[in-house]
C-alpha cells in the first residue's frame, strides 16, 4: 500500500471507521513508514481531544428554566388562535344556527355550479379545434353550417337551384352529423345548388368565444367531380386548416392539413 | 367543529390539573409511554419527555452553535418542535435520533440566522478563559483546568470552521459516540457520506491543531 493511499484512510482509521481488511493494511503499513505512523498519531492526538470535549457544566436552574419557558410557549401557542382556529370559530355560528342546512346546501350549489363553469371552460377550445377539423361534434357542425351559410348568402346571386343529389354531396362535405342541422343545410345547398362554380371567401368570422377564424371555401369551376377545397385560417397565422372533400364520393379524399 | 376548537385549550386546561395533581413520580416512566401520553396533549408526561432527554439537547446545541444564550434558545426551540411534531413520531423510530434530527435543523437554522457564530464564540471563550486565570492559586488543579480549557477552546475553534454538515456529522460520531449508520439516519444521509464527512472534518481539525501549536510554540519562543 502507498503512502498516498495510507494519508487518505488515516482519519478514518483514526476513529475505527474501516473495515476489517483496509484497517490491517493500514496497521500494517504503519509498521513500516515512520512518516504516516507520525501522521497516524497526530490524528489519533485530535481524535482524543475531541472526545474529551465536554460542554460546561449547566445546572438544574437552567434546565428548569427551559422546560417552564417551553411550556409557558405552548400554552401560549394553545390560547393564540391560528388562521384555521379563525376560520372555524366563524363558521361555527352558521353551523350551529336553524339556517345551517340551508347555509350548507347553498354553499354545495355554488361549489357545483362553480365546477361546472370550470369544466365547461376547459372544454370549450377541443371543440373549436375538432370543430375546425371537420369531426362530428355537435360543435363543429353548428360552426361548419355557420360557414355554409355564409356561402349560400354569398352565392345566392347565381339563382340556380341545385339537384337534391348534390345537395346531399354538399351536406356532406360540410361535415353533417347532427340530424337537426343536417335538414337546414341540406335546404340551404339545395336552394342555391353546390354544383354551382364557386369560390368563396368569407369575412373573418368568430366560431367561439374569441376564437377568430378566416375561412375560404372553394369548389372547381370546371366539374362536379372536382373536390371542394375548405381552407380555415385559424387565429394563430402560422396554422392553417385545408379540408378537401370530393363531392362525388362522399367524404372519401377527406384530409386535414396544418401549416 | 366549535368543540374541535375549545379542545386544545380544554386539554391544556385538564394536563395542568393533572400536572398539579399527580407527582412527578407517579406519573409513568417508559419512554414510549411517555410519547404516547404526550403526543395526546398530556403535559406533564411531555414535561417528563423533556427531562429525559433535555441534557443531550441542550450539549449539543452548544456544541453546535458555541456559546450558551444560542444553545437556550435552540433548546426551547428543539422542545417546542418536539412537542408540535409528536404526533408524528412513529414509534418504530428511534426517538432520541429523531430528536437529535431536530436538533440539527434546529442549530442550522439559528446559525443561518446570525452568521456571527466566531466571533460569539471568540468573545464566550475568551471570557471563560479570563474566569479560568481569575481562580485563586491555592486550586489544586487550576493548571490543569487551565489546561483542559485551552484544550477545549482549540477544538471549539477547530469545530467552528468546519461547515455545518460536517460539523454535524462529526459532533455526532466522536462527540456523541453514535455509529456511523445512525448519524447517516440522523443526517438523512448515506453512510458513505457520512464516513467522508467525518474523514473531511477528522483532517481539517488535524491540521488546525497542528497549526494552532506551531504557532502557538513560536509565540513562546519568541518570548
Amino acid at each position: 500500500m502507498k503512502c498516498e493511499h495510507v494519508a487518505q484512510l488515516l482519519p478514518l482509521h483514526a476513529g475505527h471507521d474501516l473495515d476489517e481488511k483496509r484497517t490491517c493494511l493500514v496497521a500494517a503499513h504503519l509498521q513500516s513508514c515512520t512518516q504516516c505512523f507520525r501522521a497516524a498519531n497526530e490524528y489519533a492526538r485530535a481524535n482524543q481531544l475531541l472526545q474529551r470535549f465536554e460542554a460546561p457544566f449547566f445546572g438544574d436552574e437552567i434546565y428548569a428554566g427551559i422546560r417552564r419557558q417551553v411550556l409557558s410557549e405552548i400554552e401560549r401557542q394553545s390560547q393564540t388562535p391560528s388562521w384555521s382556529r379563525a376560520v372555524a370559530q366563524f363558521l361555527a355560528p352558521l353551523v350551529q344556527s336553524p339556517v345551517s342546512w340551508t347555509t350548507a346546501a347553498l354553499l354545495v350549489a355554488i361549489a357545483v355550479v362553480a365546477f361546472y363553469f370550470n369544466i365547461h371552460r376547459w372544454t370549450r377550445l377541443p371543440y373549436n379545434q375538432q370543430a375546425a377539423n371537420g369531426t362530428r361534434t355537435a360543435a363543429g357542425n353548428r360552426a361548419n353550417f355557420q360557414l355554409e351559410s355564409k356561402h349560400s348568402s354569398a352565392t345566392s346571386s347565381s339563382g340556380s337551384l341545385a339537384p337534391a343529389r348534390a345537395g346531399s354531396t354538399g351536406k356532406k362535405v360540410v361535415n353533417a352529423g347532427h340530424r337537426s342541422t343536417k335538414r337546414k343545410e341540406a335546404v340551404a345547398i339545395a336552394r342555391h345548388g353546390p354544383l354551382t362554380p364557386r369560390t368563396v371567401a368569407t369575412k373573418p368570422s368568430v366560431l367561439r368565444e374569441g376564437h377568430l377564424v378566416q375561412s375560404n371555401i372553394d369548389t372547381s369551376p370546371s366539374s362536379a367531380f372536382a373536390p371542394l377545397r375548405v381552407e380555415i385560417q385559424t387565429r394563430d397565422s402560422n396554422i392553417r386548416i385545408i379540408w378537401l372533400g370530393s363531392q362525388h364520393r362522399i367524404g372519401a379524399k377527406e384530409t386535414a392539413k396544418g401549416i | 367543529m366549535s368543540l374541535e376548537v375549545t379542545s386544545g385549550a380544554h386539554n391544556f386546561a385538564v394536563a395542568v390539573e393533572k400536572r398539579l395533581l399527580v407527582s412527578v413520580a407517579q406519573l409513568p416512566t417508559s419512554l414510549a409511554l411517555l410519547i404516547q401520553l404526550a403526543a395526546g396533549g398530556d403535559m406533564a408526561a411531555f414535561e417528563q419527555l423533556m427531562s429525559q432527554c433535555e441534557q443531550r439537547v441542550l450539549r449539543l446545541t452548544w456544541r453546535m452553535l458555541g456559546n450558551e444564550a444560542d444553545a437556550r434558545d435552540a433548546t426551547q426551540e428543539v422542545f417546542l418542535r418536539v412537542y408540535k411534531y409528536l404526533g408524528r413520531f412513529k414509534q418504530d423510530q428511534q426517538f432520541f435520533a429523531w430528536v437529535y434530527r431536530i436538533t440539527i435543523n434546529v442549530c442550522r437554522d439559528i446559525s443561518k440566522k446570525r452568521r456571527q457564530y466566531s466571533s460569539q464564540f471568540t468573545s464566550m471563550e475568551t471570557a471563560d478563559l479570563e474566569a479560568v486565570l481569575k481562580m485563586p492559586d491555592q486550586q489544586a488543579d487550576a493548571e490543569r483546568t487551565l489546561i483542559r480549557e485551552q484544550e477545549r477552546e482549540l477544538i471549539m475553534r477547530a469545530i467552528a470552521i468546519l461547515p455545518e454538515k460536517e460539523r454535524a456529522a462529526i459532533l455526532l460520531r466522536d462527540v456523541e459516540g453514535l455509529r456511523t449508520d445512525e448519524v447517516a439516519r440522523i443526517m438523512r444521509s448515506s453512510s458513505t457520506t457520512v464516513r467522508s464527512q467525518i474523514s473531511s472534518a477528522r483532517q481539517k481539525i488535524k491540521l488546525y491543531c497542528e497549526r494552532y501549536l506551531k504557532r502557538e510554540e513560536r509565540r513562546s519562543d519568541e518570548v
